[in-house]
């Protein structure tokens, strides 16, 4: 089986110093993601958002490229002149592999899975099947002649739609 | 989500891969991932913020003109570039080679993962 860099990476977290460095790198990369979609969100460029925060362009370059380590604080302040506010949360360190069931999982295979992994899980039953009609909806338009369903997967998941 | 691997030469080598596990590079190698996992994340977005810069292939004979290359990025980092494919039909990204950047190698480097891209697009025409 071929090795992806996620696999290269997932085998170097073994090494806590490593994982730290790591975990160092990926939150500043995190922040800077979000302030580009915040930017964007705004139709700003970095010019006009780097006079908007009183800081100079190239500064902002660095922070959405994720060059820079600012404190919480200073995050915080940026993001309230933008009219936002910092939520946190964690997540899982290690990214997930692709499961090859997803892999190679042909499109049209596609509204099946998803009503499988509906029914294995018992909560939110209604917005599941709701979901895995309109992929088989979708399906179907997408594919010339198409015309499934799965009324008794529909049943497992147990929506009522 | 996006899918991200390495090129693998006819000969079974992976030039990216191996750059990146060169021990001279053991100080940016967190940073390296941490990218590559933005682009797994985020795709071409990442040109928004210009962690993703198209390649432009300098012609030294047409004085310094340049031609990009459409679909050619380069992943970038402080100090440190790796040069990405976006193949549009497999839609996925491939990264093919990477260097440290100096105004010395840079154009070498180029010239160099050009060259892989090359040899890639050959290999898909058969």
């Amino acid at each position: 089986m071929a090795v992806t860099p996620t696999d290269d990476l997932l085998e170097r977290l073994k090494d806590l110093v490593y994982a730290k460095l790591y975990g160092a790198e990926h939150a500043k990369l995190d922040f800077a993601m979000t302030l580009t979609k915040a930017r964007n969100s705004l139709n700003l460029t970095q010019k006009s958002l780097a006079d908007k925060l009183g800081i100079s362009q190239p500064y902002v370059a660095r922070l959405e490229g994720g060059e820079v380590n600012p404190t919480l604080g200073t995050i915080g302040s940026l993001l309230a002149v933008l009219g936002y506010r910092l939520v946190t949360q964690t997540a899982p360190l290690s990214p997930e592999p692709i499961s090859p069931a997803i892999e190679f999982m042909g499109a049209a295979d596609v509204g099946a899975y998803i009503l499988y992994k509906a029914a294995e899980i018992p909560y939110r039953e209604e917005q599941y099947a709701y979901i895995a009609l309109t992929a088989v909806e979708s399906m179907n338009d997408l594919v010339p002649g198409r015309k499934a369903d799965y009324p008794s997967r529909v049943a497992v998941a147990g929506g009522t739609v | 989500m996006w899918q991200v691997d390495y090129y693998t030469r006819p000969t079974g080598r992976k030039p990216a891969k191996d750059w990146i596990e060169d021990k001279d590079n053991n100080s940016i190698r967190p940073n390296i991932d941490a990218k590559i996992q933005t682009l797994i994340r985020e795709g071409p977005l990442l040109r928004d913020n210009r962690m993703l810069r198209p390649i432009e292939e300098r012609r030294r004979r047409q004085r310094g003109r340049s031609r990009v290359i459409h679909g050619f990025f380069e992943l970038t980092g402080k100090n440190w570039r790796i040069a990405v494919y976006h193949d549009l039909k497999k839609d996925m990204f491939l990264l093919f080679w990477g260097w440290r950047k100096t105004r010395q190698s840079e154009e070498r480097e180029v010239e160099r993962a050009i060259r892989l891209l090359e040899e890639y697009k050959s290999r898909q025409e058969e």
